[in-house]
């Protein structure tokens, strides 16, 4: 018997698991799979958080600000190297180089020194997945036009096979590189030769590097450190380096808080009697086990996630089968506006717990969080960290 | 302002317009083609890929169907790289009538049509799929085309036999000197800039178009437009055409293309022909009638749906055809000369079907020499439209690209792939695929940005089938970025042109938002709105261009 199951590996369930892990519960996690994490770019958002406070129904309207606080300084226990304060926003890197306000971002993820930079060198890493210099380069010249940028080409050896083969690279096989004695060793070379090439001043001079998720890889960081080189990186098309590492690290903080967790299993088909789950049932490697917990914490993500499954005439939660927000059309025109479906979700009371459509709860030790909740669209509300970071902190001390 | 001259107009760049360029080409007829938008852009790509073996309309259309079965084998011959012949079936299911099967048995024998009956286990074998309620299977020598590639293969076989081709020509009216059509006015699409064409003939291929053009001399033109909606599923769901043995109705034909399917069709009546947006109601109704194909079929992914509108030819002497269904309306094409209605020099192609463009084709240019006065026989029956692709060519693909890809591109370009090979070899990062669904590399794209004929993100799908596959354009749109930006002052701004470019993809996504296909979506919105802030919430830092 668990004092809480988690269900879902995404940032929402692995916040939740930690927070309750510290408390010093007995929790496991159980995940589907690696979690939709992998594809983001590490950035924590909470988009306008006053208008959305106010907008009925968001899952913003739900928490006080003070839980909000709460929950960003947990954060910033958790992820320490996390940059950014309430209020005032930081400015990141689009992987077009063009920039955007971003609200908590990984510290080598934060673009500001670039409005001081005179000189700014843009990386480019050869074969280097989706990444475009030429573009990025005239974006960041339009965006800094005090500064005079250039592009510096990275050759690696290491890769020569993969490029004569005509194959590109993936950020993260460049990450792994850098984070290695090796790759550290060639990079502290590389950026030395980089500033010799210039003026040999430091001061002014910004370089923007893609892909090496810095602030998860100790070696790299303090590399830079020790260079006193400002060296930036933009967030990058998926699969990411730093949502990657951003997972593995929260992964292995929850661990090592005594959290059990357990990849690959599917939940569904929860026991339930008389407003209360008893248990679920796992499947896993062909076997299906009945899981009893206390409570449980339902972070499967929703649409994108796949907690909430739709099919030509059916959606379903596909665990608690709670009952669902639906709005009365579906999409709309413009694809990159507002649409209704994202909207789609689990309507809850403050405590996170599911309701019924009478707005009576629907299980009582089940709390609800992330993606999976109703009435927001993290790709419009600029939230999607915000919210998962909040509520999933908040069904964690729950349990 | 341009002036065009030659002494045939082709109005309508669909597989007969196109297929007419080449006919007359080849007998040395000067020609030029006119097409609003894109190539292919209209009906010539939006139906199920089916190169009918005329046995859909034994029973009902017994002259179409032998259209069929005689163009079938012809086009197999002359367009082998366009078709793939994996044959086809009819199946009758327990509920459907016995009689019609012994019917349209006979009749298949009538329109010459080779027809085998496969016994029921052995075709539950080869399609698991199947519901376990067929009755008999019969075995028929339907295959899959192509629309996209036959037509540019035609456009590209009249081209070097001096054909000409005009895309983005929107022709507005037709010149009138007396009782004589003698030539038209237009504007370009893109910038509308006018022009003017002259020519001894004007021919109007220009399909579900045909009415509204002809109208604008007055002359009616009976062609209803008929909505057909489809799905395309992200799997081979069968090796062969699958065709419900009943009268012909809605979704009953499933025809495998590469590592798709495509099911279809519903037929409505429609005002315009430009209303080809499928509805969710369609999609609703075509997954209904699938199961009684495909029991599961709801287990399986939706790319999207599409719909094309047909443009159906019927000879009226009364005006029943409003309420009559378009599955009641002949398949049969007709070709009309103008000068009954008193107007010379124009004639009009309308109705048939893909599978007979060349027969249409072949008629419409016999009349046209005979106006002309120059007597010279047809050859597209006997001429294959693409060169064979050399084994020294083969060989070179294979070296500096990987099977799949290399096989797709020779298919895709030819033997006018040996230049971007050459290229590849000599930088193997051109190779670089940049949309991995359809394996379209680098060179390829960059080759398709330069073309003249070129305009926007959506004419290089139409080329390289670049965002064709599961992502629906979200990674490659992205990857073809840069290569817009260099073709500079030739493309839209990338913001608005890769918005434009989701938003035509969108249309398709809308009525199948289910299932995996949503989950892609919210993938697509994430990369779009939230990474690249390319959403309503824009730092206002748009793309200002070099």
């Amino acid at each position: 018997m668990w004092d809480g199951i988690i269900v879902g590996g995404g940032l929402a369930g692995l916040v939740a698991g930690i927070t309750a892990a510290e408390r010093g519960k007995q929790v496991l996690l159980v995940a589907e799979g690696v979690g939709s994490l992998s594809f983001a770019s590490g950035v924590i958002d909470f988009g306008d958080y006053y208008t959305l406070r106010d907008k009925r129904r968001h899952p913003f309207s739900l928490i006080s600000e003070d839980q909000v606080s709460i929950a960003i300084t947990k954060w910033q226990e958790i992820c320490p190297f996390y940059k950014g304060s309430w209020g005032r926003d930081e400015l990141v890197l689009t992987p077009l180089g063009e920039t955007r306000p971003a609200g908590y971002v990984p510290h080598s993820l934060a673009a500001q020194p670039l409005h001081e930079a005179r000189e700014i060198i843009l990386i480019a890493p050869q074969g280097l997945k989706d990444f475009f210099p030429r573009l990025f380069a005239s974006n960041l010249a339009l965006n800094f036009p005090r500064a005079k940028v250039t592009i510096k080409p990275l050759h690696l050896e290491e890769f020569d096979s993969q490029n004569r083969l005509g194959k590109s690279i993936l950020a993260t096989d460049y990450a792994r590189y850098w984070a290695s004695q090796e790759g550290t060793d060639y990079l502290r070379w590389f950026l030395r030769e980089a500033v010799r090439e210039l003026s040999g001043l430091k001061e002014g001079v910004v370089v923007v590097f893609p892909g090496l998720s810095a602030s998860f890889k100790p070696l790299v960081n303090d590399l830079l450190v020790t260079l006193a080189l400002t060296v930036i990186e933009p967030t990058l098309f998926p699969p990411s380096p730093v949502g990657i590492d951003l997972y593995q690290y929260l992964r292995k903080k929850f661990k090592d808080l005594g959290g059990e967790y357990l990849i690959s299993g599917k939940a569904k088909a929860a026991v339930m009697k008389d407003g209360y789950c008893h248990s679920i049932a796992l499947q896993s490697q062909g076997k299906t086990r009945q899981l009893k917990a206390k409570s449980f914490v339902l972070a499967t993500g929703g649409l994108f996630g796949g907690g909430i499954q739709v099919g030509p005439r059916t959606i379903r939660e596909e665990v608690f089968d709670c009952p669902l927000f639906l709005p009365k059309s579906w999409t709309e025109d413009g694809f990159l506006g507002p649409q209704p479906y994202a909207q789609t979700g689990i309507e809850v009371d403050e405590d996170l717990h599911p309701l019924n459509s009478d707005g009576r709860i629907y299980l009582h030790n089940v709390y609800v969080c992330g993606r999976t909740l109703a009435h927001w669209d993290p790709w419009i509300d600029y939230c999607g960290g915000g919210v998962a970071l909040t509520t999933g902190y908040l069904a964690g001390s729950k349990l | 302002m341009v002036d065009y001259q030659a002494e045939v107009i082709i109005i309508g760049g669909g597989a007969t317009g196109v297929g007419l360029l080449r006919d007359l080409s080849m007998r040395g007829v000067t020609a030029l083609l006119l097409e609003q938008g894109d190539l292919a852009h209209g009906t010539s790509s939006r139906f199920h890929g089916l190169l009918h073996s005329g046995a859909r309309y034994a029973v009902k259309d017994p002259l179409a169907a032998a259209e069929c079965a005689l163009e079938n084998t012809i086009l197999k011959r002359i367009a082998p790289s366009c078709i793939v012949e994996c044959g086809g079936w009819f199946v009758q299911m327990a509920e459907d009538d016995p009689e019609y099967t012994a019917n349209w048995v006979q009749k298949c024998a009538e329109a010459s049509i080779a027809v085998r009956e496969i016994p029921v286990e052995e075709a539950y074998a080869q399609e698991p799929l199947l519901r376990r309620a067929a009755v008999r299977v019969f075995e028929v020598p339907d295959a899959a085309v192509d629309g996209f590639k036959l037509v540019w293969a035609n456009a590209h076989s009249a081209t070097a036999y001096g054909g000409v081709y005009k895309n983005y020509h929107q022709v507005d009216k037709l010149v009138r000197e007396g009782n004589r059509i003698t030539g038209v006015w237009g504007r370009l699409q893109r910038t509308g800039e006018p022009f003017r064409a002259r020519s001894t003939v004007v021919v109007n291929s220009a399909g579900a178009w045909a009415p509204e053009l002809a109208a604008t001399v007055g002359v009616t033109l009976d062609v209803v437009a008929d909505k057909g909606t489809l799905l395309a599923f992200n799997h081979r769901l069968f090796q062969r055409v699958i065709n419900r043995l009943r009268p012909p109705g809605d979704g009953d034909i499933f025809v495998p293309h590469e590592s798709i399917t495509v099911f279809g069709t519903t037929s409505d009546f429609v005002n315009s022909p430009n209303d080809n947006s499928p509805s969710g109601a369609e999609v609703q109704k075509l997954m209904s009638l699938g199961e009684g194909l495909v029991p599961e079929i709801e287990r399986f992914r939706v790319i999207r749906a599409f719909a094309g509108v047909r443009p159906l030819y019927k000879e009226t002497d009364s005006d029943t055809i409003t309420t009559e269904k378009g599955r009641e309306v002949s398949r049969e094409f007709a070709l009309i000369d103008h000068y009954e209605q008193g107007v010379e020099g124009f004639l009009s192609i309308v109705g048939g079907k893909f599978t007979t463009y060349r027969l249409m084709a072949e008629r419409t240019a016999d009349l046209v020499t005979r106006r002309l006065g120059k007597l010279v026989p047809c050859r597209t029956a006997a001429e294959t439209i693409l060169p064979e692709i050399s084994p020294a060519l083969k060989t070179l693909a294979l070296k500096v690209l990987p099977w799949g890809a290399a096989s797709k591109m020779l298919e895709r370009v030819g033997s006018d792939a040996e230049d971007l090979l050459r290229e590849i070899e000599l930088d193997p990062a051109k190779g670089r695929m940049m949309c991995e669904c359809e394996m379209v590399s680098l060179a390829e794209v960059e080759k398709a940005v330069s073309d003249e004929d070129v305009h926007f993100l959506s004419d290089i799908r139409r080329k390289t089938r670049l965002g064709m596959g599961t992502c629906q354009g979200a990674f490659c749109g992205y990857r073809a970025l840069p290569l817009l930006r260099l073709a500079k002052d030739k493309y839209a701004p990338f913001r608005e042109e890769l918005q434009d470019f989701l938003d035509q993809r969108w249309k398709g996504i809308r009525p199948v938002l289910w299932g995996a296909q949503l989950r892609e979506t919210e993938l697509t919105r994430g990369i779009y709105a939230g990474l690249l802030c390319f959403g309503e919430r824009s730092t206002g830092q748009a793309d200002r261009g070099e």
